[in-house]
């Protein structure tokens, strides 16, 4: 059976539920193991690697309270992992709210503006790219649904920062990785359509987490199981391809 | 020796005392406020790029300087300055001549609209009253024309709200759009557009339309502002002329501009008790500093001498202490800990711990 990591921050959440499901159901084709870490306080991006091991930073103890981390071990060896798949949001809509920079249905943050928030506001390029360089092989890049909770507000400004966002994302990540890894390309697990609004930058709301977070909200910025079941599907395909 | 008029002056009145033998980093007697700035006051400031100086440490001293259009969150500290964030109290980048002010309030209060003011380069677009603020352009007149209703939007507001406004002259050499007479930051062709003399012409402002001008600009905010009635504190920029249209040598260019500035916010802070004047100007360019306040170009401000010039500033407008530091109107802290608790609580399920 193939092995693979998932690390991740609590996008993988659907993912780890997903993959419950499937396994209960032995429709798992794959062995897993987790390395999912909050976003809080920086989330994975306080892994280490150091030769073949992904390891929590030194200070893992002390941080224990304050980071939820959700790891199998203390560290990995890459080396046995025939997959690293990474799952974690991009840098929208928040701490970019875009809500309060759009005027008349027109986005008031240039592409050179949006670009630069999103360059410097996505957190884990610097470990993902480490990955990448060290692992092209094995690393396949999962992401996580733009937040539905905009297609409730939904307009076309919304839609278009959101192409416009994760078409520079992809950009920027594959500029990163030409950089610094001979023009390698990573491996993205994009989910099927039908999970996906009309605008294929959105995930319906219909699978998104939606539990009630108190005060009236739910969560729109998660996944549900059911997302997470479809886009497993997809990763036990591609890892049956290999 | 008998009694004369200037006998019991202080030596604040002698040059010899308050210049030759002054010390120029402590000048007694150069600024004598006209009124308070009490700590809650709202302040907007604009002007020409000395302002910049002023803004950031009035904030530093816990001033309640406005910030109507802030950075979004997320883009770096070092980056605010490229999209002209955080530089003024909204995004207008810098305004150096009065026409230029008095203009945008015209706009604001649709009372004018300028013409011609979307220029292009290389297929981007520009907005030519603030080429600066998107250094890359916009990719159509479109998304210039919204950018600007937004800004002006929030311009509006800052005019609305604002007790102080706080501006620095900085030019009268000025672009301006012919036919219109929309005038420009930056002449036609030097940051973005194209020069055209059929369509731009050089303008070099006079006094008696300046001092005009800000009159107009001071009628115009109240009527934004519903008649409520608002202080101004003026300054003149230092900072000499990077170059001159005028024909004239540079030198006396700068000269002709400063002093004429100087003398429109003397004429102006003289007989209206609301408006004080500042001067900066005079502690930049006293010959005491032997051309020392600049760097070495001549030219910029060094942040020594700005420190000096702040330090006039506030003796006589203390530092606001322990002000409570506000976070960004657009994501506060509250809101970050509710997404944080939401993601633990999302990963916390999963995996059923």
């Amino acid at each position: 059976m193939k092995k693979v990591l998932i690390v991740g921050d609590s996008h993988a959440g659907a993912l780890k539920r997903g993959i419950d499901i499937l396994r209960s159901e032995k429709h798992l084709n794959f062995e897993v193991d987790f390395c999912a870490i909050g976003s809080r306080y920086g989330g994975f991006a306080s892994l280490k690697i150091s030769e073949n091991r992904l390891m929590l930073p030194e200070n893992h103890h002390e941080l224990a309270g304050k980071i939820i981390y959700f790891v199998d071990k203390d560290e990995f060896l890459i080396n046995k992992y025939d997959v690293i798949a990474v799952a974690c949001a991009g840098p929208f809509p928040s701490p970019l709210d875009i809500r309060n920079y759009h005027c008349n249905g027109a986005l008031l943050l240039s592409s050179e503006l949006v670009s630069s928030i999103v360059f410097n506001l996505h957190r884990y390029k610097k470990i993902v790219s480490e990955l990448f360089c060290l692992f092209p092989e094995k690393l396949v890049i999962i992401g996580a649904p733009p937040p539905s909770s905009l297609e409730l507000s939904s307009t076309t400004i919304i839609e278009r920062y959101q192409k416009s966002s994760l078409v520079r994302l992809y950009g920027q990540i594959l500029d990163c990785c030409s950089k610094t890894c001979h023009s390698r390309t990573p491996k993205f697990l994009l989910p099927p359509k039908h999970l996906l609004a009309e605008s294929l930058f959105q995930t319906k709301s219909k699978f998104m987490r939606k539990v009630p977070l108190g005060d009236n909200r739910f969560d729109y910025s998660h996944a549900s199981e059911e997302y997470g079941v479809d886009v497993v599907k997809v990763l036990s395909d591609m890892i049956a391809s290999r | 020796m008998g009694k004369n008029p200037y006998s019991d002056l202080p030596k604040s009145a002698f040059w010899k005392t308050g210049v030759s033998q002054e010390n120029p980093y402590a000048i007694e007697g150069i600024y004598k406020k006209k009124f308070d700035i009490p700590p809650d006051a709202k302040i907007a400031t604009a002007g020409s790029c000395f302002a910049q100086h002023i803004s950031r440490h009035l904030k530093k001293n816990g001033y309640n300087v406005l910030d109507v259009e802030p950075p979004p969150p997320g883009l770096p500290e070092n980056l605010h300055q490229k999209f002209g964030f955080s530089m003024y109290s909204a995004r207008y980048g810098n305004i150096y001549t009065v026409r230029q002010l008095l203009q945008l309030a015209q706009e604001v209060a649709c009372e004018w609209t300028p013409q011609n003011y979307i220029w292009e380069k290389n297929g981007k677009f520009y907005d030519a009253l603030r080429p600066a603020v998107e250094p890359e352009g916009l990719d159509s007149t479109e998304e210039v024309a919204e950018h600007r209703q937004y800004h002006l939007s929030r311009v509006k507001k800052l005019f609305e709200s604002l007790d102080l406004f706080i501006f620095t002259l900085g030019l009268t050499e000025m672009w301006v759009h012919k036919e219109s007479g929309t005038v420009y930051p930056t002449a036609p062709g030097t940051l973005v557009g194209e020069f055209d003399d059929t369509l731009y012409e050089f303008v070099n402002a006079q006094f008696s339309s300046i001092k005009k001008d800000f009159n107009r600009f001071q009628k115009v905010l109240k009527k934004i502002r519903g008649g409520k009635s608002f202080k101004c504190l003026l300054t003149v920029s230092p900072v000499p002329l990077t170059a001159t249209a005028s024909g004239k040598h540079v030198l006396l260019s700068t000269i002709y501009s400063k002093s004429t500035l100087r003398s429109v916010a003397g004429q102006l802070s003289t007989p209206q008790a609301h408006i004080d004047y500042f001067p900066s100007y005079e502690i930049v360019t006293n010959p005491r500093m032997h051309s020392s306040a600049f760097s070495d170009n001549l030219r910029s401000v060094r942040d020594e001498t700005v420190e000096t010039v702040m330090k006039h500033f506030f003796e006589e407008h203390p530092a606001v202490l322990q002000r409570e530091i506000v976070s960004s109107p657009l994501l506060h802290s509250s809101e970050k800990t509710k997404e944080d608790i939401q993601c633990e609580e999302a990963l916390s399920e999963a995996f059923g711990k």
